[in-house]
């Protein structure tokens, strides 16, 4: 079943065997071959190469291979193999092209176990070198076509895939909370509301706990479905004199379920103004959340 | 363990015959230099990179059954198209790998799924695995294809669920075509039970990867209709989306450049309990005209089959938002009498008039 891995060494390799091939052609009498065509390097065929006949050669060999600062003598394989021949190349498993890096997973041997390691490669003076890997090699699995697989990057590819990514505003236009008929029953939260900071034009501060006070209702409705230890939120509510109502933004909270913030935002929302005409002030309001029945 | 049979032989066996190959033609016309490879990436890279357009060359990287699936260097201009990278490679067998090639058409990232085989002269593309996607891309890209609106934000995402340099975007990507679905580029059939569970697993993964890297991330998916479908498709499409734990939704258009664009959709939520329910513009159509109504008072545009002025749509919107109260954003009803081309012109309006205020939509 096994092979020793001398016999590798043996396998002819068109890589290495590119200049007689070239020579050999010349001295048939060949014209010049024509510049290959935009000649790209075989990133698969330098991953398989060293996969499979050079990763234990010595480190003077290796370091060409190899972009600058990266060990050639930490690949994980070799740290996990007592003898040479403990260790061998099978194929290749899965190959992918992300942001002009090549990320390869091997199917390998170690110690008579498949193993799948993972081995990343850049483009560096013009020829594909080995710029990293997996940390450790994991056991072969048949079962790869998953969403996870697909996503699963180096971790500096996969923080740029995940920029740019907003929740949508909420309109607050279905059906009202208290036509919801487990929300018309009593309250089961406790609601406390504090007035955490103002900024601007917030002098007559006795209305405005008034003012927000309104809300408390809402806000209970909006938490009669929340279990357990119960939650909280924090908004800037900024109510501006000449319009109607106030603007609520969500600052931070402690509830996973976003539809109840994006309903209390809403309950903010529904409240009037509470400034003069010209002022501007922005309450910050800390609301915690509390099912009657917690222990 | 049987999938590793034959493993080392075959390796072996490969590398030799590409010597032999190479030695044998060395002084005939040149073969491409992908033929001298053991490997199937350059194969892939140059059929449908460079050898796209160049049926001599291409013909000897594919199969006679890949070469007469695949339709699009016939139907293309070579200026519309343009090879990005491949995005995946897997072992099937010792001899067999699937893969998926990143393409772009006008800019937008795609995805060709094929099969390789080795034969005795190396790797060839055997087949497509979905040849028929290919006539899908086009219609979507053709005139008569995605809706296009002037004021929506530009996009680096594809129909697959990649960019071009071959990432996964931050959104998962839903197109929706007659009865055909894909996420993130894999096709399903379009019901409900089986889109929605595809969805909750990217958005799952992308979810998991933000908490590992610990990433703010908002779990987003981005809607591709073709402008003749019906006007209510991607309101149900929304509500499958959220159904599966999205918090966003975007819907794909075509921007001014004819790239991918996407207009930000909000989605609806009850309203809080009391007397004073924040104010929201109504759109709805009926019969010949479009209807606006805000706090019980109505306007209305006429439209010429389905279609009203846009400058109108947008001096009425702005003329809406200037009110006092004015609105926190509008809900578009819409239906299956009007196609999505015309649901989005009106959305692309409200986006002149109001960049900044939600716009949700009602099936």
């Amino acid at each position: 079943m096994r092979t020793p891995p001398v016999a590798h060494s043996q396998t002819p390799n068109v890589f290495k065997m590119l200049p007689l091939l070239l020579t050999l052609a010349g001295a048939a009498g060949c014209k010049a071959p024509p510049a290959p065509v935009a000649a790209p390097i075989d990133a698969e065929g330098v991953a398989v190469t060293w996969l499979r006949d050079q990763v234990f050669d010595d480190n003077t060999r290796q370091m060409p291979r190899f972009v600058p600062g990266v060990d050639p003598a930490a690949f994980p394989p070799r740290l996990m193999v007592d003898r040479v021949d403990e260790y061998q190349y099978l194929d290749l498993w899965r190959l992918r092209v992300v942001d002009g890096q090549v990320l390869v997973e091997a199917l390998v041997e170690i110690a008579g176990v498949p193993h799948i390691q993972g081995l990343r490669l850049k483009p560096h003076e013009q020829t594909w070198r080995i710029a990293g890997w997996e940390g450790a090699p994991r056991p072969a699995q048949t079962d790869q076509a998953s969403a996870a697989a697909d996503l699963a990057l180096p971790d500096d590819l996969a923080a740029l895939a995940l920029r740019g990514s907003r929740a949508s505003a909420v309109l607050p236009v279905e059906a009202p909370l208290p036509e919801d008929p487990s929300a018309a029953e009593p309250a089961k939260v406790k609601v406390a509301l504090t007035l955490a900071g103002t900024e601007g034009d917030c002098d007559d501060q006795r209305r405005l706990k008034q003012t927000l006070n309104a809300a408390t209702t809402a806000l209970a409705a909006c938490g009669a479905s929340i279990s357990g230890r119960g939650g909280r939120f924090t908004f800037a509510v900024v109510f501006e004199g000449g319009t109607p109502r106030p603007t609520a933004e969500l600052q931070e909270t402690t509830l996973l379920d976003a539809t109840v913030s994006t309903c209390a935002k809403a309950a903010f929302e529904a409240l009037p103004t509470s400034v003069s005409p010209g002022a501007t002030c922005t309450a910050t309001v800390r609301v915690t959340l509390r099912p009657l029945d917690e222990k | 363990m049987m999938i590793f049979k034959g493993l080392r032989a075959s390796c072996r066996i490969g590398s030799g015959l590409a010597l032999t190959l190479a030695l044998g033609s060395a002084c005939k016309a040149p073969p491409p230099p992908v033929a001298a490879t053991p490997t199937a990436l350059p194969v892939l890279e140059q059929a449908f990179g460079e050898a796209f357009f160049e049926p001599a060359t291409r013909e000897a990287l594919l199969s006679r059954e890949a070469n007469a699936e695949l339709v699009l260097p016939a139907r293309l201009e070579p200026n519309r198209y343009r090879f990005l990278q491949i995005l995946e490679m897997r072992r099937l067998a010792d001899d067999q790998r699937a893969a998926a090639v990143g393409v772009a058409i006008d800019g937008w990232p795609l995805r060709l799924d094929v099969l390789m085989a080795r034969k005795e002269t190396g790797w060839r593309v055997a087949s497509l695995a979905h040849p028929q996607h290919q006539a899908v891309w086009l219609d979507l890209l053709g005139p008569e294809g995605l809706p296009t609106s002037a004021h929506a934000d530009p996009w680096r995402g594809g129909l697959a669920g990649r960019d071009a340099t071959g990432r996964p975007t931050a959104a998962a990507v839903l197109v929706a075509v007659d009865q055909q679905v894909w996420v993130d580029g894999e096709v399903l059939p379009n019901d409900e039970g089986r889109v929605v569970d595809a969805l909750r697993r990217v958005l799952t993964a992308r979810g998991a990867l933000a908490q590992r890297l610990e990433r703010a991330w908002s779990p987003q998916v981005a809607l591709v209709v073709p402008g003749n479908d019906a006007g209510s498709r991607h309101a149900l499409l929304t509500e499958w989306a959220v159904a599966a734990g999205a918090e966003g939704v975007l819907l794909v258009v075509r921007g001014t450049q004819g790239g991918p664009a996407t207009l930000p959709m909000a989605l609806r939520g009850p309203r809080p309990p009391g007397p004073n329910p924040p104010p929201v513009v109504e759109i709805t159509r009926e019969g010949a005209e479009l209807r606006f109504t805000l706090n019980g008072l109505t306007e209305a545009l006429p439209t010429v089959g389905g279609v009203a002025d846009e400058g109108a749509v947008t001096r009425m919107v702005s003329a809406l938002v200037a009110r006092r109260p004015s609105p926190v954003g509008g809900v578009l009803n819409v239906g299956v009498d009007v196609d999505h081309a015309r649901t989005v012109a009106v959305m692309d309006a409200w986006r002149a008039a109001a960049p900044d205020l939600p716009l949700a939509s009602r099936p």
